[in-house]
């Protein structure tokens, strides 16, 4: 296994040497199920517009009878697909109900608009047809939505630019790399002291600063002090306070910022949320605003506990089996939790997995 | 068959760890007034003579300083304990939560027992350390795991045998910690709506996760309705050490 150096001990040189190298990791935004899944598609009645001219009157006509609310990304009208048609338009009607699937149970025109006010001429005999569940959050699920019935996209630029690897610029990622080396560090000396070769690192990115550096400390006597746990207590340790007593693991650390300017931090980058949610003592609540790295998925336990500690990013190297932020949850993305925050897979994702191997 | 009073433990001192409720005889009256709820009553287990029950003090090396006799009677084997005894820990959880509502804390209490022993009792200490993971039940591991360090317990055994009583669902993060100590039986009072672990958000509690420690049960509902008031009550005192509710902050700027 390549030896990592610290980079407090070589960061000059490491420094200059990946300014001119070619990073040999990616990096992969985990999303969540909605954002990363296929398409959902549900079944809906359409009828073919045999009248073109009378389209816009029948469209206002039938939204005002079927408006198709939680479908508003759904084109009421389509361009025929089908060259050879008859017809040029189709256009849909409403959602079909339960046991209306089967083609005997079919509707026709004159039942579906029933006791409606509108004026069924121009249109023709109705006909079922598949059309997305939900409005499509990514271009990969537009693409798919659209082949099915034309939708609205209204493409959420950050993550767009996270699937492409766009997000973070070349300099970003030598940052990245640096932390996450820092934590690949920690694992070691972690693993030297017999611990589980797993590190981590907090850091604030308004004030690049690192906060704590931490390793698995987990042993019979506490085995619940995985490197995240850890981290998350030096961090508090930083601000006064903390539980636990690293100092039998030299590598655990943190830098206090009890007696820091407040001022400073904020000056640097205003308006950021940590600004905002930062306490009398001028300190932010617990980690929020912070990035952690960490050199492997964290379990559920640590994953909550990032929730309720209200981390802004987490970056790990690769997964865990039973991990928490992409793995078996996505812990990071339930909107039934009261905070969410951003993940990212693959920072230096070699280096991380042969931590796994040598331990 | 219920007994009259049994399964009711001494309420009175909170500092101390009064005795199990299946156990003890009338003497135990004296760790204290009867000041709770349900009255204490000297008539439980009449059929036990004095000098049957094992009378241990388990505390006196364990437990520097604090005097408390623990009366282990009729311990039940692995962490099978009869409805009264379960009710009765949890009258106690309940009383914890009663205290630190009164102290202004989050109204959460709860205890560790292994073999009909208190072994800890925790309470959210989030603002207190400024560590958001310092949750009641986290607190009560790391007693239970200084207590069998002080005795010269094997944590891995203690815990096995160890039943967590807490008057509201574990959240997320806890009930995953309860896996990893495998802390085999849980019994809770109202539901976690925001946070639960144990089924409210995520059934973690008995969730396929192989490399998370083991699944464990849970028995919930023992006065749900009080721990729920509790919290509302809580909740709406507000907690000052919480960021501010995003929500809340642009009415304030409109106003």
């Amino acid at each position: 296994m390549d030896r990592v150096l610290c980079p407090g001990e070589h960061g000059e040189e490491n420094g200059s040497v990946m300014e001119h190298k070619a990073l040999p990791w990616q990096i992969f935004p985990v999303l969540s199920d909605q954002q990363s899944q296929g398409v959902e598609l549900v079944l809906a009645y359409a009828v073919p517009i045999l009248d073109k001219k009378k389209t816009s009157r029948l469209v206002k006509e039938i939204s005002a009878v079927y408006p198709l609310e939680g479908q508003q990304h759904l084109r009421r009208v389509r361009a025929c697909t089908d060259k050879a048609s008859p017809h040029p338009l189709e256009m849909l009607i409403r959602l079909a109900k339960p046991g209306e699937e089967k083609a005997e149970g079919l509707h026709t025109l004159s039942e579906l608009l029933a006791d409606k006010p509108v004026d069924c001429g121009g249109l023709g005999e109705p006909f079922l047809v598949h059309v997305p569940a939900h409005p499509p959050l990514t271009r990969v699920q537009f693409e798919e939505a659209k082949s099915h019935w034309p939708t609205a996209f209204h493409e959420d630029k950050y993550v767009a630019s996270a699937l492409t690897g766009h997000l973070f610029s070349r300099e970003d990622k030598v940052k990245m790399q640096t932390y996450m080396k820092q934590a690949v560090w920690a694992a070691q000396q972690g693993a030297e002291k017999g611990m589980k070769a797993i590190g981590a690192v907090v850091v604030d990115p308004a004030t690049e600063t690192v906060l704590a550096v931490g390793h698995d400390c987990r042993s019979a006597s506490n085995p619940l002090l995985h490197a995240t746990m850890v981290c998350i207590d030096l961090v508090a340790q930083g601000q006064g306070r903390g539980t636990y007593n690293f100092k039998s693991y030299p590598a655990c650390t943190f830098s206090p910022l009890g007696n820091r300017d407040p001022s400073v931090s904020k000056a640097i980058r205003a308006g950021t949320v940590r600004k905002s949610e930062s306490r009398d003592d001028g300190l932010p609540y617990i980690c929020t605003g912070y990035e952690l790295y960490v050199t492997r998925e964290p379990c559920v336990m640590c994953a909550m506990a990032l929730v309720h500690s209200r981390i802004q990013r987490v970056f790990y190297g690769i997964a865990s089996p039973d991990g928490a932020l992409g793995t078996k949850y996505k812990i990071h993305t339930r909107q039934d939790l009261n905070h969410r925050f951003e993940v990212f897979r693959g920072i230096l994702e070699d280096q991380c997995c042969s931590l796994i191997k040598a331990s | 068959m219920r007994l009259p009073g049994a399964g009711k433990p001494s309420p009175s001192r909170i500092s101390s760890l009064v005795c199990p409720p299946s156990g003890g005889s009338p003497g135990n009256s004296s760790l204290g007034p009867p000041t709770f709820r349900r009255p204490f009553s000297s008539a439980w287990l009449p059929g036990f003579a004095l000098s049957t029950l094992p009378l241990v003090r388990l505390a006196s090396g364990c437990r520097g300083g604090m005097e408390e006799t623990i009366t282990a009677a009729l311990t039940a084997p692995g962490v099978s304990v009869s409805a009264e005894e379960r009710e009765a820990w949890m009258e106690r959880a309940m009383h914890m939560a009663k205290e630190a509502l009164e102290n202004g804390e989050v109204p959460v209490g709860c205890l560790m027992v292994y073999n009909n022993e208190v072994l800890a009792k925790g309470r959210n200490e989030v603002n207190q350390t400024k560590n958001a993971t310092r949750h009641a039940e986290m607190v009560a591991i790391d007693q239970v795991l200084e207590w069998c360090h002080r005795c010269g317990k094997n944590p891995t055994e203690v815990f096995e045998h160890t039943v967590l009583y807490v008057t509201v669902e574990p959240c997320i993060m806890c009930a995953a910690a309860l896996r990893l100590m495998k802390i085999p039986l849980v019994v809770y009072g109202c539901q976690n709506e925001r946070f639960g672990g144990c089924g409210s958000v995520l059934d973690i509690a008995s969730a396929d996760l192989p490399n998370t420690g083991t699944p464990f049960k849970c028995i919930p509902g023992y006065q749900a309705e009080e721990a729920v008031e509790m919290l509302k009550t809580f909740y709406k005192q507000e907690n000052p050490n919480a960021p501010k509710s995003k929500v809340r902050k642009k009415e304030c700027h409109k106003c």
